[in-house]
């Protein structure tokens, strides 16, 4: 079931200059790492002039969305969804 | 006989919406789901995976149907953003094989090419979009030698179909269609070519023009029969007609308590009609009843106008002619769009200052986000009217 979380959390991210790719690698939420295992799928949107990096992402068995602000620098956690 | 070589490529997302959430989440493939515009039982399935189809979900349906048809059915709402996303990077993909790009909707692209191999052509855009897109997305692909025989090549073969309609196999082809399968022909144009005898695709395909003529009695005979033998007749650019935003209550609602989602839906029309620069000639209120009965009044304005308090008037006016005690659907309309050159001086103050009032929330909420600054009446309505893609659009 989808749940709703919009809370700060802490990523970890890699930049790949070969591949032209930035991607998730870890997040920590609530003193506990989930290592990315698999990005779905990265997308933009705009909440206003604010440009937003969407990433869909899965750990194990668990769904997340995460979202990097481009004008603060933080990243949330939008949504979470176990298998 | 097609005059033409097939060198028209139609570009089809397999159950774009649904596809592009099983891209976004690897838990969702190869299960039944639905993207619907609201996931309460009331709310309509905008899309449904290859799995869904497969159990009879169709686009249309409501949630509740759906799930009745297919209990495992996985409902999830509209993700807008995620499909303009996909649409984009999709453009930029076909762009690096041809400038002659045309989007027809949100899933949909019409390429023209001036000469090569197509086929090849296709099978390298279809692997592309595997590996630069995402693995998950899978697209339908025709080619033909125009924009419709393109477009029906498309559907011969879903998910990740790739035909060609050539003047060598085309009779071949419709022999297996229905009348229905064309697009433009729906359930009543087929009635009207079922009474001078058309009753398969492939009799339309080998009518007269006399017999398309006695079927539609106007110009749009003319238009099918060129159409049929592979003459280009689509690629004309569309005139915009009008704009207009739309909303399903979840229950029966007296009109009086509905107007807050009214001023809501218009406030976003005109935000609409001052960003792409008109001013509208033409209003258009509707409603529908819980008893699918359907209502709507227009208006002429003597001015053209782009402001939403003038709007809202009219709108308002014209809802108070309804003559249903209760709605379940709301249609504002705005039509006879002419460019707003901001030549027209105002005879009065104030309504300058409606003006200047209307492009001081459109900056801020330019830069906040859609809906940052509402009115009043509008405070209790965030819930309703979310951001959507309407069919056939971007």
């Amino acid at each position: 079931m989808s749940l709703t979380i919009n809370e700060p959390v802490s990523v970890t991210m890699m930049y790949n200059h070969h591949q032209h790719k930035t991607i998730p690698i870890e997040m920590m939420w609530h003193n506990q790492h989930y290592p990315i295992t698999e990005v779905g799928l990265h997308h933009t949107c705009h909440e206003g002039q604010v440009l937003k990096h969407i990433f869909s992402v899965t750990s194990k068995d668990i769904f997340f969305e995460l979202s990097f602000n481009t004008s603060d620098l933080t990243w949330r956690l939008e949504k979470s969804d176990s298998n | 006989m097609i005059p033409t070589d097939p060198l028209v490529m139609h570009i089809d997302i397999n159950s774009c919406f649904a596809t592009i959430e099983q891209q976004a989440n690897p838990f969702l493939r190869g299960k039944p789901v639905a993207v619907a515009a609201s996931v309460k039982d009331f709310g309509c399935i905008l899309a449904s995976s290859i799995e869904a189809k497969r159990n009879g979900v169709k686009t249309g349906m409501r949630v509740k149907e759906g799930k009745q048809i297919e209990p495992q059915l996985i409902v999830l709402p509209c993700d807008p953003d995620k499909y303009r996303f996909i649409h984009h990077q999709l453009k930029q993909l076909l762009s690096t094989y041809t400038p002659d790009i045309t989007p027809k909707s949100i899933d949909e692209f019409s390429l023209k090419f001036d000469k090569g191999n197509l086929v090849v052509i296709a099978q390298e855009i279809k692997q592309r979009i595997r590996a630069e897109i995402g693995q998950h997305i899978s697209v339908s692909i025709g080619i033909g030698p125009n924009r419709f025989l393109a477009k029906t090549a498309a559907g011969i073969h879903k998910p990740d179909g790739l035909d060609v309609i050539t003047m060598n196999n085309i009779q071949e082809v419709f022999e297996k269609l229905e009348l229905t399968d064309l697009c433009g022909i729906s359930f009543r144009n087929a009635l009207r070519l079922n009474q001078v005898g058309i009753n398969t695709a492939r009799d339309f395909l080998n009518a007269t023009q006399s017999q398309l003529k006695a079927a539609f009695k106007s110009i749009t005979a003319t238009y099918w029969y060129m159409r049929l033998h592979g003459q280009e007749i689509d690629s004309v650019p569309t005139h915009k007609g009008g704009l207009s935003n739309s909303y399903v209550l979840p229950h029966p609602t007296r009109p009086i308590e509905a107007f807050p989602i009214m001023i809501k839906l218009t406030h976003k029309l005109t935000e609409r009609l001052r960003k792409e620069g008109y001013q509208a000639g033409f209003l258009l209120l509707a409603f529908s009843s819980a008893e699918h009965k359907h209502w709507h009044q227009g208006k002429r304005l003597i001015e053209p106008t782009n402001k939403a308090k003038a709007i809202i008037h009219e709108f308002h006016r014209l809802m108070n002619k309804s003559p249903f005690p209760e709605i379940k659907k709301i249609t504002v309309f705005c039509g006879d769009l002419k460019p707003d050159t901001g030549l027209q001086l105002n005879l009065f103050q104030d309504e300058e200052e409606h003006r200047r009032v209307d492009h001081a929330v459109d900056a801020i909420n330019h830069r906040f986000g859609l809906f940052t600054l509402v009115p009043a009446p509008m405070i209790h309505t965030k819930e309703y009217v979310p951001d959507a893609i309407a069919f056939g659009k971007m």
